[in-house]
Parts: C-alpha cells; sequence; structure tokens
C-alpha cells in the first residue's frame, strides 16, 4: 500500500498558481527527493502536506485514509512528521525538553498533569538514545539558542524523528551548513530513519543523488519529471531547467 | 535511628529553603505583627495566587490575556451576590458557586478569544473584560440591584464553614494562607507535568508543536479554564476578605495592575507572580502611608527601574544568586 499518494493537488495564493495538478505517490520505505528551482513549489508542497494550508483542490491519502481536510496534529498521530527549512524549535527551553516534548507528542500522557515529566522514565531513556546518537547528551540542559546552526539543524532532524514516523518530510534538511556538515547529517539520517518513509526536497543535489531513490521535479507548480537519480540525471528537460539550453 | 538525608535529598533541600523560610516567616506573621499588616499580607496572598493563575496563560502558554481580572470579579460577585441576595451562607455552597460561574466564563470567553492569536487575542480579552465590567456597573435594573451598580457590593462576612466556628482576622489568614499554597502547589504541579511542558512548547513555536502532535488549540483552550478557575479562587477568597467588591476590582484597570506585578516578579516564573503581588502591594501600604497622593509616582520609578535592569522580573536574578550562593558560596555543605 502506498504510505502516500497525492492526486490533483492544486493550490494557489490569490491569482497565483503554486501547484498545478499535481499527482504521485510514494511506497512503504521509499527515499523519495524532491528538487525544482527556486518558487517551484517545494515548500508550500510541503506545507499543504503537514497540513498548515488546506489545498484548493484535490485530495491527500496517507496509509490509505483520506487526510485532505485534517489538522496537522492529528495527521501526526498517523504517523507523519516534518522538520523545517528554517529552524522551528523550541528555543527558550533545554535540550532535553524538546527531545521529550517530540517524544510525548504521540503519547496519551501529553496531557498529564499532575506528575512531572521527569517521572516518565522511558521517554527520558529514549531521549538519552537519541541524543547520544548525535553526540549531544551532553548539551542536553543548554537551551536550544546555545547550540551552533549545524547542531540546531540536526535537532531538527532529531524532533521530527523522534515520534517514530511512518513518513517523515524534511524540508531542506541540508539548509545552511557546510559540505561537511551536510556529510554528517545524511550519515545521521541514514542511521536513524530505519524503514520510516522519507520524502525530502533539497537543493544539494548531492544530498539528493546520494539519499534518494527516486526523484520528483517540480517545475513551476507542475510535475516535469520523476524517476531514479539516474534517469533524472539524464533527463534532457531537467538538464535544460537546471543548466539552461545552449545557445 | 539516625536520619540520613543523601546528596540528592540535601540538594532539594537547599533548592527549596527559600521557599520554606519564607513560608514560615508567612506562617509565623501573627505572633509579631500587628492586625494591618496581617491584613495586607493576606491581600499580597490572594493577589499572588491571582497572578500566577494569570502566569499560567502569559509565562507558560504565551496568552496574552487582558482582561483576567474580569474571572476574579465574576466569582466575587457571584458569592457576593448569593450570601447577600439570596442568603446562602454556607462557603460549601457560595464558594463551588462563584468559581464555577468563573470556569463557565472562562468557558465561554476562551472559544471566543482562541479565534484569534498574540495582539488580536490581548484585545479581545480586554474588551470582554470590559463587557463584565460595564455589567456589574450599571445600575439598571434587575442586575443594579443585585451588584450594587457603581457603589458596589458590600456587607459580605468571613466565611461561614459551619460546625459553629467563625473566624477572626488571624484566623481567616491562615485559611488563605492554607488555600494559597493548596493552589500554588497544584499550579506548580501542573507546570512540571507532561502538560505544563507542552503549553511552554506552545509559547516556544505553535507550529512546531503541531508538526509533533499537540492540539495547541485545545492545549490553550484548557489553560485559559485553568486560568480562570484559579482566579476564581483567588475572588471568592478576595470578597471574603474585603467583604467588598465594586467595579474598579474588575475592570481593565484592575488587569492592568495584575500585568505590572506579573512583570515585576517575572512571567513565566510562577512564584514571581508572589513576589510582584508583594512588592507592589506593599509598596502601596507603606508609601501610600507617607505620601497618598504621590504613591503612583514611586511605582512608576520602581516599575521603570525593574524595566531597565531587570526585564525578566526580580525572581530570575534572585533565584540565580541563590543557586550561585548554595553553590559554591559559604553556604554549602
Amino acid at each position: 500500500m502506498e504510505v502516500l499518494k497525492v492526486e490533483q493537488l492544486s493550490q494557489s495564493f490569490g491569482g497565483l498558481s503554486i501547484l498545478e495538478d499535481i499527482s504521485f505517490s510514494i511506497g512503504a520505505a521509499e527515499k523519495v527527493a524532491l528538487i525544482g528551482p527556486n518558487g517551484a513549489g517545494k515548500t508550500t508542497l510541503m506545507n499543504v502536506l503537514s497540513g498548515f494550508i488546506p489545498p484548493r483542490a484535490g485530495r491527500i491519502y496517507l496509509l490509505g485514509n483520506d487526510v485532505t481536510r485534517m489538522p496537522s496534529h492529528r495527521r501526526v498521530s498517523l504517523g507523519l512528521s516534518r522538520s523545517f527549512q528554517i529552524n522551528t524549535l523550541f528555543s527558550h527551553l533545554s535540550l532535553l525538553t524538546n527531545v521529550l516534548l517530540a517524544i510525548q507528542g504521540v503519547q496519551a500522557t501529553r496531557y498529564q498533569m499532575i506528575r512531572p515529566i521527569t517521572a516518565y522514565k522511558e521517554n527520558f531513556d529514549k531521549a538519552r538514545e537519541l541524543l547520544e546518537l548525535v553526540d549531544l547528551w551532553g548539551e542536553r540542559d543548554s537551551p536550544i539558542t546555545t547550540l551552533s546552526h549545524g547542531q540546531q539543524r540536526q535537532v531538527e532532524i532529531i524532533l521530527a524523528l523522534a515520534s517514530k514516523p511512518r513518513l517523515l518530510l524534511l524540508d531542506e534538511p541540508s539548509a545552511g551548513l557546510t559540505s561537511g556538515e551536510t556529510g554528517n547529517l545524511v550519515h545521521m539520517i541514514r542511521n536513524l530513519m530505519g524503514d520510516s518513509t522519507v520524502f525530502f526536497c533539497a537543493h544539494d543535489l548531492d544530498l539528493v543523488f546520494s539519499m534518494a531513490e527516486r526523484v520528483v521535479v517540480l517545475y513551476y507548480g507542475q510535475i516535469v519529471a520523476q524517476g531514479t537519480a539516474k534517469e533524472i540525471q539524464n533527463n534532457p528537460k531537467v538538464r535544460e531547467i537546471y543548466l539552461g539550453v545552449e545557445q | 535511628m539516625i536520619w540520613r538525608v543523601s546528596k540528592e535529598q540535601k540538594k532539594r533541600l537547599l533548592r527549596f529553603a527559600p521557599h520554606m523560610v519564607i513560608g514560615l516567616l508567612l506562617l509565623t506573621l501573627p505572633i509579631y505583627t500587628d492586625l494591618s499588616i496581617i491584613s495586607l499580607f493576606n491581600k499580597i496572598l490572594i493577589y499572588g495566587l491571582l497572578v500566577m493563575s494569570l502566569d499560567l496563560l502569559v509565562g507558560y502558554t504565551g496568552l496574552l490575556a487582558f482582561g483576567h481580572a474580569a474571572f476574579f470579579g465574576i466569582a466575587a460577585y457571584t458569592t457576593g451576590i448569593l450570601i447577600k441576595h439570596y442568603h446562602v451562607l454556607s462557603f460549601w455552597l457560595s464558594a463551588p458557586a462563584g468559581v464555577l460561574m468563573a470556569v463557565l466564563a472562562a468557558f465561554v470567553f476562551g472559544v471566543i478569544a482562541l479565534r484569534a492569536s498574540a495582539i488580536y487575542f490581548l484585545l479581545i480579552t480586554l474588551a470582554m473584560g470590559q463587557l463584565i465590567h460595564g455589567i456589574v456597573r450599571t445600575s439598571a435594573r434587575p442586575l443594579g440591584a443585585l451588584t450594587g451598580g457603581s457603589d458596589g457590593l458590600g456587607g459580605i462576612p468571613y466565611p461561614d464553614l459551619g460546625f459553629s466556628f467563625s473566624f477572626s482576622p488571624n484566623s481567616f489568614y491562615y485559611f488563605t494562607f492554607l488555600i494559597f499554597i493548596i493552589c500554588a502547589l497544584l499550579l506548580y504541579w501542573i507546570t512540571k507535568s507532561p502538560f505544563g511542558y507542552s503549553l511552554q512548547g506552545i509559547r516556544e513555536s505553535e507550529i512546531r508543536a503541531r508538526t509533533l502532535g499537540y492540539n495547541t488549540w485545545l492545549y490553550q483552550y484548557i489553560s485559559f479554564i485553568i486560568g480562570g478557575l484559579f482566579a476564581g479562587v483567588a475572588g471568592v477568597l478576595y470578597v471574603h476578605y474585603n467583604g467588598f467588591i465594586s467595579p474598579e476590582g474588575v475592570g481593565m484597570g484592575a488587569s492592568g495592575l495584575l500585568w505590572l506585578m506579573l512583570i515585576m516578579g517575572g512571567s513565566g516564573t510562577l512564584w514571581g507572580g508572589f513576589i510582584g503581588s508583594g512588592i507592589i502591594l506593599s509598596l502601596q501600604y507603606f508609601v501610600s502611608g507617607f505620601t497618598p497622593a504621590r504613591w503612583p509616582l514611586i511605582l512608576g520609578v520602581c516599575f521603570v527601574g525593574i524595566i531597565m535592569f531587570y526585564r525578566g522580573g526580580i525572581l530570575p536574578p534572585l533565584t540565580l544568586l541563590w543557586k550561585k550562593m548554595s553553590h559554591d558560596g559559604s553556604l554549602k555543605g
């Protein structure tokens, strides 16, 4: 069964059409990249998929459920998770609290009012495990604002993965990182994603071709090509978009 | 048997030492002060609880609620009217009714106000606070006959707990103290719970909280109702303490004063609400004794000073100082 199925999705802001008649699907455990030049509609597509903005037309199915009009938090309980292009963290809370909040987000205990958050030992152990994996356990009591940009990017991914999502959306995971840092991040994502399905958008083509099994190309709100990394690399239309036409 | 104290317990004891010292001072207050000071501290406790309930909304959830005195007033008026006009003398009936009305108001206001966020939320809560102020201020019948209009509602006695016990100012102070401690502990537990941390997460980034699975609207709504509940408790205590409630205690001026207390004490710290209430009410008490006309000026100077030098309020630097002293100072061991 497809983890994500998108049918004839359209979105526009005012008279400006951002996404036009987008249809694609992603199977279980697939790693799919979304590429396209600036303004192609990548982030808008991510926002529509995560439920921040309702689409103008079309349908979205998550694990067979129609989630087109479903609020974001309920999509999360179905197994969706995402990271942001611009760091969107709980800046003034400690790193550990950030991770604990991410873990408890899909648990019923998140409404619990009388027991202290520290009483949930399994969550604490899970947070420790996640943070030790990226060597940030020593920083657990620091507020997010004191971490470097590179570390905050790692935390972005950790928070998205903490709920063990079925479908992980990553919006420009390597935004603002050096190529060395990107390498580490890719390594980390590979380690952590397990058999999650991953749909990510990126500008960095090295990142795309090292992680994606399949690539979807978006250009002015339309899908102009999709296929394996190799097919996309040799696709004349994609080459034209990225490199221009030889005069 | 020797009472062994582990290192962890010692650390905790040391951390809560200031709380215990203040608690002890408050507990023994009637021994070494006169009635007017006890009355002052009684008021500080009631407003302390009220500002702490506001802190749950402002400091923890990030909701800029500017009509908080309305819940306080609704509870005070409800209890007052029940006692005065309907002769519901038992505290066990009139007090829960007051708190219930405050909760119901929060229930309704929350739905309306939470359709907006940030500054718009502030404006809607301000408007609803003024609405309540307008309702209790009108002298038009039948409401005016119940509330006393702009004259206010007076002649409310100390609570009647039954079992032929009657309060003195001292015992009512202890009664307030007990309820304050219970409510403050409940609020403290809430802020340390998964729910409380979720509120802080929502304050930091609502969008991230939503993508982690939190129904942020519901959290804000529940927090708003809890805030209304504790404000209601404070309102019931106040009407018994003061024996009188007037529209001035309900409107924009009152809500503004609560914000002032919160900012002075430190928002997002919970206990800061109590500290802020203590500072402002003490200032009012002592300074207005010297120069009744100029006390707002002195208050203004203090406020500007705190904003300039301690933007986060008084409590955070005090906490830091205590941490430093108890960690590497002479108090160690």
